[in-house]
């Protein structure tokens, strides 16, 4: 197995417990609504910068598309998380 | 063999040292990024709307079903996963093992599809369409797009799983990584949309 290989099932790993806990904990009714949104999309965007570096291979790749995602992601979070706190 | 396999596994360290490559064709990446792109706008109009009606927002939310929702997720993420798997496979002379890789993240797709068909059933069983409010209409209009995605990826996931079969070693995986990139924009696009529409009380 390629150290490659290893550090993605790590990262699988990661993202299915992560998955789980916003899910089945972060999101019940006996989490307070906020903070428990405010972790779910915390979470969230964890899980996309690391399905973007190590499932897209963004982080062996140039440094433009780096940008890119980078931008998507700083956007996206941005945004949903700005409105929700309005 | 053991030095090669660990020359080629691609670390943050070894990054800088070897040429950056970016995975599949560019013109791939154009696409995945103008279509996330198109998703972020929606994810924005979603916020602003509930932002107007939260007390709707919140009740339509109530009538979804977290458990589908959440067990989707790990479904799109296990089978991008594999993908990584099949490519890799692939790449450092494992080339046996890409079709069963490839053959089973199609599985999780073809999951994936059947999943959401029995979600809208129970949602149609409720008497809740499209129609019904503003959110639902965010929440059929997103998901259904995102299906939509999901069974392109699951044909191309599906044709990579049987050209794999007669690839040889030392073959190119352009095609290949081409059809991951889109596949882990699928699985990427998911873990957004579910909290989005899910999870945010």
């Amino acid at each position: 197995m390629s150290r490659a290989v290893k550090s993605v099932i790590a990262v699988w790993l990661l993202l299915m417990l992560s998955t789980a806990a916003s899910t089945w904990w972060f999101a019940q009714p006996a989490f307070s609504p906020v903070p428990g949104t405010l972790a779910v999309m915390v979470i969230a965007a964890i899980k996309v910068v690391l399905v973007m570096s190590h499932f897209m291979e963004l982080r062996g790749a140039p440094r433009p598309w780096q940008i890119a995602g980078a931008i998507w992601v700083i956007a996206a979070a941005g945004t949903v998380m700005t409105i929700y706190l309005m | 063999m053991t030095a090669n396999l660990e020359a080629g596994a691609i670390t943050d360290a070894s990054a800088g040292k070897r040429a950056r490559h970016l995975p599949g064709a560019e013109g791939v990446w154009v696409f995945v990024y103008a279509d996330m792109a198109v998703f972020a706008l929606m994810f924005g109009c979603f916020m602003w709307d509930r932002h107007q009606a939260p007390e709707l927002f919140e009740t339509s939310r109530l009538a979804l079903s977290l458990n589908f929702g959440g067990i989707n997720t790990l479904i799109l993420l296990t089978s991008s996963m594999l993908v990584v798997l099949g490519v890799d496979a692939l790449k450092f002379g494992r080339v046996h093992l890409a079709p069963g890789f490839f053959g089973s993240a199609a599985a999780c797709g073809a999951a994936f599809i059947v999943s959401k068909i029995l979600e809208y059933g129970h949602k149609f069983d409720a008497g809740i369409g499209l129609t019904t409010n503003a959110f639902f209409q965010y929440y059929f209009i997103m998901t259904g797009l995102h299906l939509g995605h999901v069974a392109v990826g699951t044909i191309i996931i599906a044709v990579l799983a049987a050209k794999s079969r007669a690839e040889r070693p030392g073959c190119s995986v352009a095609v290949y990584e081409g059809g991951a990139t889109y596949w882990h924009m699928v699985d990427l696009l998911w873990v957004a949309i579910f909290p989005l529409l899910y999870l945010v009380r």
